[in-house]
C-alpha cells in the first residue's frame, strides 16, 4: 500500500464529486491530517460562484469514516455560518446523518452548501444601502440563475458582483456527422457586471462589465473578441442586456456558420492531399495533410482560425526526412502571406493552397538540406 | 468572579486570553499525542485587573485601568473529534455534562469555551466550529432542564457571566526536525440580531516577571487541595460540594484521614498508596493535631466545651514556640563564642604580618 494513501471511502467520494458535479468543481492539495502523515483526508475545494472561484477547505476525518465532513470557508466569509439556521435547504440534515457507504454525500453536502452560500451572498448584496444597486437587483428578479456577491479587493474596497446568464437563441446544428456538443454550450455565456463600491455607494458611472465563457468555447468563439455595446448613461442592466444579446447573436451564429464553412474546406482539401492524418472533426479547427514532391515526403499542419473564412489558415511545413541533432523533425515557418481571397468557394481555396504548397516545398526542401549540411 | 461589563449584546467582552505555559503545553501535548485532530473543553474563569499606566507627564489624576482577562486553567481532551456534539454541531448535552462532571469533582473552574486541534489546516473556525460554539454559547435554557435533574446547578454550558472562548491549534511538520505549533483564540460574541461572530483575541502566556506583576496582585488560588476523604464523606455524595476551593469543606476534606481511601470504588483504590504517602506528609506538619479535632472546633458553632480543645492547641504552640526560642538562643550562644574566637585568630594573623 501506499505510504500516503485516500481511504478507500473517501476517495469514493471525491471520486463521484469528480465526474458528476454539475459545476466545474475541483479538488486540489489533497493532503495528510493525521499524526504520521499517512492518511490524505483533507482538500482544497474550489467552488464556482459568481463567475470566479471561491476555495473551501474541505476536513474529513481519515481515522472514523463516521465523523461527517466540515469546511472552512474564506477569510472574507467568516459570518456564513449555514449551520446557524435549521431550515430543511441547510447542510445541517446531510451532516446529522451522515452515510459515507453512499458517494454522493460529499457532492450533495458541497451543491447544498453553495446554495446557501449564494444565498448569503444575496443578502449581503440586499444589505447594501445604495438605491441603484437595490433597483437592479429588484429589476432582475425574474432572471434565471443570476448569482450576485460583495467581493473584496486586496486594498479593501468592496464591489458588488453580478453574474448575469445570457440566454441565446441559436437553431440547433445542422451539421452532418457532427459532434458538436448541443446548443447548451452556446447558453453559457455570462456578462459579469461589478458596481464598485465607495463609503458603501456605488458611483453615477457605468458599471464595469466582462462577457465570460467557459474555456471550452475557445475553440469556436471567443468572448474577448466581442465588443461589448456602448453603456448608455442612466439606464439598468434589464435595458442594456438585451441589445447585448442581440450583439452577441449574430456573433455567435457567425462562428457557427464558421464551423461549416471549415468543414466544407477541409473536404475540398482532400481531392487534392487525399485522406488527411489528421483532423479536428469537431470545430474543424486543425487539420494534418501527407504531401510528397517527387522523393521529398512532408506534412502540412493547417490551423483554422475562428474567422475563418475571413482570415486564411496558417500552413506550417514539417519534413519527414529531415532531423536535427536531437532527432526532431526539421518545421519550417508558419506561413500566412500566401495567396488567398475569402471570396473564393472551397475548391479554389484548397487548389491556392495546393498550388502554393507545391511552389514552397522545393525553397522547404532546400533549407532542410542545407541546415542538415552545416550540421555535418 | 468578575461581572464584567457588558455590552448591548450581553456578552462580557474580555481584553485578552491568559493561559499558563503548563497548561498551554498540556493542551498541546494532548493535541499532538492524538492520532488524529481532537477536540474538547477548555475551563477557567474571568479576572479583572486594575493596571495603571505610569505615563511621564502627569496631566491628571490617573485612573487606574481595569481590564477583564479570561484565565484557562484546564482542558479536557478525549483525542478525537465530535467528542460532545454531533454532525452538525449539536451539543451532546450528558457528554458534556460528562466532561464538565468530572472537572468539577475536582473542584476546577466552569468551563469556559472549547478548543479544536487540526493539522494541516487553516486557524480559522470552520462551518461545525461555529456551531458548536454559538451552541454551547446559547443552549443554556435548554440545558438546565436536563441539568438541575442530576447535578443541581447549572455549570454546564458557558456560564453567561463568562465569555465563550474557542481556541484553533494546529501543528505542521513540514520535516521531521521541526514542528511547528500555531494556535489562535476567538471570543465568540452574539449579535443583537442573532447570530454570532468570532472576534480574535490575544493570547498572553503567564510567567514571572514585571509585566506580569497584574496577575499575581489579583491573585486568587484556584488549584484544589489534594483530594482527600473523610469517612463521613463517603456515606454521602462524594464531591457534591459546590466550589471546594479553600472553603470549610475543602479544607476539612483535604486534611481527612488517607486510611478511608481503600473503601471507595475502583478507580480511587489505584491513587490510595500515593494518598497514603501525601497523608503521612500532611500529618507531620499538623503533629499530631488530627482533623477530627480540627473539625471539631469549626463544627460546634462556639458551643462551649470545646474551649478546653483550644487550649490543648495553643499549649502546643507555645511549648513548640518555646522550644524554638531556646534553639535560638543556644545557636546565638555558639556563634557569639564562634566570633570571640575568629577575633583571637585574627589579632594575631594580623602582629604575625607587621613582624
Amino acid at each position: 500500500m501506499d505510504a500516503r494513501a485516500v481511504p478507500t471511502w473517501l476517495h469514493a467520494q471525491i471520486e463521484y464529486l469528480r465526474n458528476n458535479a454539475p459545476l466545474p468543481l475541483k479538488v486540489e492539495n489533497l493532503r495528510a491530517g493525521t499524526r504520521g502523515g499517512h492518511v490524505m483526508d483533507r482538500f482544497t475545494l474550489l467552488v464556482p460562484c459568481c463567475l470566479s472561484n471561491v476555495k473551501w477547505e474541505v476536513v474529513f476525518n481519515g481515522l472514523d469514516a463516521k465523523v461527517a465532513p466540515d469546511i472552512i470557508f474564506g477569510v472574507d466569509d467568516e459570518s456564513f455560518q449555514p449551520l446557524a439556521n435549521s431550515s430543511e435547504f441547510s447542510p445541517g440534515s446531510f451532516l446529522r446523518d451522515w452515510t459515507v457507504t453512499e458517494p454522493n454525500s460529499l457532492l450533495k453536502l458541497i451543491l447544498v452548501t453553495r446554495g446557501s452560500y449564494l444565498d448569503y451572498q444575496r443578502h449581503r448584496v440586499e444589505a447594501v444601502n445604495d438605491p441603484r444597486v437595490k433597483f437592479e437587483i429588484n429589476t432582475m428578479s425574474g432572471l434565471q440563475g443570476l448569482e450576485m456577491c460583495i467581493t473584496t479587493a486586496s486594498d479593501r474596497s468592496e464591489e458588488v458582483n453580478f453574474a448575469v446568464p445570457l440566454v441565446l437563441e441559436v437553431e440547433a446544428p445542422h451539421l452532418p456527422g457532427s459532434h458538436l456538443p448541443s446548443s447548451t454550450l452556446w447558453n453559457d455565456i455570462s456578462l459579469q457586471v461589478k458596481f464598485p463600491l465607495q463609503r458603501g455607494q456605488t458611483s453615477a458611472g457605468p458599471p464595469q462589465l466582462k462577457l465570460v465563457a467557459p474555456p471550452a468555447m475557445r475553440e469556436v468563439f471567443d468572448v474577448d473578441d466581442v465588443r461589448l455595446p456602448v453603456w448608455p448613461g442612466n439606464i439598468c442592466l434589464v435595458e442594456y442586456i438585451p441589445s447585448l444579446q442581440q450583439t452577441l447573436q449574430q456573433q455567435v451564429r457567425e462562428a457557427r456558420a464558421s464551423i461549416a464553412l471549415r468543414r466544407s474546406f477541409m473536404e475540398a482539401l482532400f481531392p487534392f492531399f487525399g485522406r488527411p492524418l489528421e483532423a479536428d472533426a469537431t470545430y474543424c479547427r486543425r487539420i494534418s495533410l501527407l504531401a510528397s514532391s517527387g522523393a521529398f515526403t512532408f506534412l502540412v499542419h493547417l490551423a483554422l482560425p475562428i474567422q475563418f473564412p475571413k482570415v486564411q489558415p496558417t500552413l506550417t511545413f514539417q519534413s519527414s526526412q529531415h532531423f536535427d541533432t536531437r532527432g526532431r523533425p526539421l518545421v519550417s515557418r508558419t506561413y500566412m502571406d500566401y495567396p488567398w481571397s475569402p471570396r473564393w468557394d472551397a475548391p479554389q481555396m484548397a487548389q491556392r493552397i495546393m498550388d502554393f504548397v507545391a511552389d514552397e516545398c522545393i525553397a522547404f526542401k532546400k533549407q532542410c538540406n542545407d541546415l542538415l549540411h552545416h550540421q555535418r | 468572579m468578575a461581572s464584567g461589563k457588558s455590552v448591548a449584546d450581553g456578552d462580557i467582552v474580555v481584553e485578552r486570553v491568559a493561559i499558563s505555559g503548563a497548561t498551554l503545553s498540556l493542551i498541546i501535548q494532548s493535541f499532538s499525542s492524538s492520532e488524529g485532530d481532537c477536540d474538547g473543553l477548555l475551563f477557567g474563569h474571568v479576572q479583572r485587573r486594575s493596571t495603571l499606566d505610569l505615563v511621564d507627564d502627569e496631566t491628571g489624576p490617573q485612573a487606574p485601568r481595569d481590564e477583564l482577562t479570561a484565565s484557562v486553567t484546564g482542558h479536557c481532551c478525549t483525542g478525537r473529534v465530535m467528542s460532545f456534539y454531533d454532525g452538525a454541531g449539536g451539543i451532546d448535552v450528558s457528554k458534556v455534562t460528562k466532561m464538565v462532571g468530572e472537572r468539577d469533582e475536582r473542584g476546577g473552574d466552569a468551563p469556559i469555551g472549547w478548543f479544536v486541534g487540526r493539522r494541516e489546516s487553516p486557524l480559522r473556525p470552520s462551518m461545525r466550529e461555529s456551531a458548536v460554539t454559538a451552541n454551547l454559547r446559547t443552549m443554556p435554557a435548554v440545558v438546565a432542564a436536563a441539568v438541575n435533574v442530576d447535578m443541581g446547578r447549572n455549570r454546564i454550558v458557558v456560564p453567561s457571566s463568562s465569555p465563550c472562548l474557542f481556541l484553533i491549534f494546529s501543528e505542521s511538520l513540514s520535516s521531521s526536525a521541526t514542528h511547528t505549533h500555531e494556535y489562535r483564540a476567538f471570543q465568540y460574541r452574539r449579535k443583537a440580531s442573532g447570530g454570532g461572530w468570532f472576534e480574535p483575541c490575544t493570547i498572553e502566556i503567564v510567567n514571572i516577571g514585571p509585566a506580569f506583576r497584574g496577575s499575581y496582585d489579583s491573585f486568587a488560588p484556584v488549584a484544589p487541595f489534594p483530594r482527600f476523604l473523610k469517612p463521613s464523606d463517603i456515606g454521602g455524595g462524594v464531591g457534591m460540594e459546590s466550589s471546594p476551593r479553600y472553603s470549610e469543606e475543602g479544607l476539612r476534606r483535604s486534611y481527612g484521614k488517607g486510611e478511608t481511601t481503600d473503601v471507595i470504588n475502583g478507580k480511587e483504590k489505584k491513587g490510595s498508596q500515593q494518598q497514603e504517602a501525601e497523608q503521612a506528609l500532611l500529618d507531620m506538619y499538623s503533629q499530631d493535631f488530627s482533623v477530627d479535632r480540627l473539625q471539631k472546633l469549626i463544627s460546634s458553632g462556639g458551643k462551649g466545651g470545646h474551649v478546653q480543645e483550644l487550649e490543648d492547641l495553643y499549649t502546643k504552640m507555645l511549648k513548640k514556640l518555646e522550644g524554638l526560642a531556646k534553639q535560638v538562643c543556644e545557636s546565638s550562644d555558639a556563634l557569639v563564642a564562634k566570633e570571640a574566637e575568629n577575633v583571637k585568630l585574627r589579632n594575631a594573623l594580623h602582629s604575625a604580618d607587621h613582624r
